[in-house]
């Protein structure tokens, strides 16, 4: 095996994982989820002599499956590969994980706008600091740091209400 | 820093105000504790499970160089075994001088054998959007198509779709120009299960395979009358 397998194949078992989870919470669906890294990952594989240095590879992961996801919405391409699945789905519509989702912080995620979900994963499942949140969302850091006040003012906001209407606390 | 900024930094991220910081306010001490125990949850809800074997999937994945579908559950040492068979194979099919259209075509209907079983009718419209994307003007295709996706075919982003020819399943690959082993003379495979037939119309290599021979013939002609490219 060449060292460009080599490396390519380090970087899918390492950062597969966040990838994915990365994915689901930004597409809501595990079956995108999915398709979505596959593509990422297949296009790293296509572009991987790009990757200069093996530290700028979350952030190009990431900037990857962005992208992808962006190009999902413009193609406005059916979902035609799960063959078990003969109906068309719309990806704009809610999932059956957002559907089903009982834990509460779940539900509560999934309701927060995209704009302040991304980046409070991307902090606190992926680990990364404000500048280079602001790098991947192509923002400024005070954009960053505003959206982050707000989702987490949201979603103490949220758990507050619902404590009060007597509903238990999860975990 | 004054409260307000305190209270905003701590928003943003409570790990980065220490408790020095606020030692004289016990509003926002017991803020801090709250968001980092809310974040402490967070952080456990975002903790997804992963699906079991997507790693071993992706890397099989970019050895075929086209997308690889969960349809069963396997086993760890299943799928790492079916990375290790799908290297040892594609690894040969790339030493052969010509990794011709039939040896592609087979490769993938073996891949996708699930594909086959596809009984509901796809829209003509949502085929047609498809086919429009590599350039080709379908105008009605005459035979009812089950299955549809973009698939990589030999490195070329192409379209498999299953046919239903009077209740029996054809595969159709339509690969657009620049594929390296395009070839302009027909060509006829077959292997043990399957028979195959690949020609080329418009710069756009067509390649067929059905159970049997008769469906290929039926098919390409049909469809002979039906798609015409655009260039």
């Amino acid at each position: 095996m060449n060292s460009q397998q080599q490396n390519y194949e380090a970087l899918v078992r390492a950062f597969t994982p966040d990838l994915y989870r990365y994915a689901y919470w930004l597409c809501r669906s595990a079956q995108t989820a999915e398709d979505l890294v596959q593509e990422t990952l297949l296009r790293a594989w296509k572009n991987i002599s790009q990757l200069q240095e093996v530290q700028a590879a979350r952030a190009w992961l990431f900037t990857i499956l962005r992208h992808e996801n962006a190009r999902r919405f413009e193609r406005k391409q059916f979902d035609y590969a799960d063959v078990e699945q003969n109906s068309l789905t719309d990806v704009t519509a809610p999932s059956p994980e957002h559907a089903v989702a009982t834990d509460r912080l779940h539900r509560l995620l999934f309701q927060l706008p995209l704009e302040y979900r991304e980046p409070i994963v991307l902090q606190l499942l992926v680990g990364m600091t404000g500048e280079e949140i602001a790098r991947l969302l192509e923002l400024n850091l005070n954009t960053v740091n505003t959206r982050l006040f707000r989702a987490r003012a949201q979603l103490r906001a949220q758990l507050q209400d619902n404590a009060t209407d007597g509903v238990p606390l999860h975990g | 820093m004054d409260k307000l900024a305190l209270r905003r930094a701590l928003y943003t991220d409570p790990k980065q105000i220490n408790v020095q910081q606020l030692a004289d306010d016990s509003t926002l001490l017991q803020l801090r504790q709250e968001l980092l125990r809310m974040d402490q949850q967070l952080t456990d809800t975002l903790q997804v499970p992963v699906p079991d074997t997507l790693t071993e999937r992706m890397l099989l994945a970019q050895r075929l160089e086209q997308p690889v579908k969960r349809r069963i559950r396997l086993p760890y040492y299943a799928v790492a075994a079916s990375v290790l068979l799908a290297s040892l194979w594609f690894a040969q099919l790339s030493q052969t001088p010509d990794a011709d259209a039939g040896q592609q075509a087979l490769a993938h209907v073996y891949h996708e054998m699930a594909a086959l079983d596809s009984r509901a009718e796809l829209p003509a419209e949502q085929v047609n959007e498809l086919f429009a994307e590599l350039g080709i003007d379908v105008g009605a295709i005459s035979l009812p198509v089950r299955y549809a996706r973009f698939c990589h075919f030999g490195g070329v982003r192409s379209l498999h779709l299953v046919l239903d020819w009077q209740g029996e399943a054809v595969t159709l690959f339509v690969i657009p120009p620049g594929w390296a082993h395009a070839s302009d003379k027909p060509l006829q495979f077959a292997d043990a299960r399957f028979v195959g037939q690949s020609i080329q119309k418009a710069g756009h290599q067509l390649v067929l395979v059905a159970q049997r021979a008769e469906l290929l013939q039926a098919t390409m002609d049909r469809l002979g009358n039906t798609l015409k490219f655009t260039i």
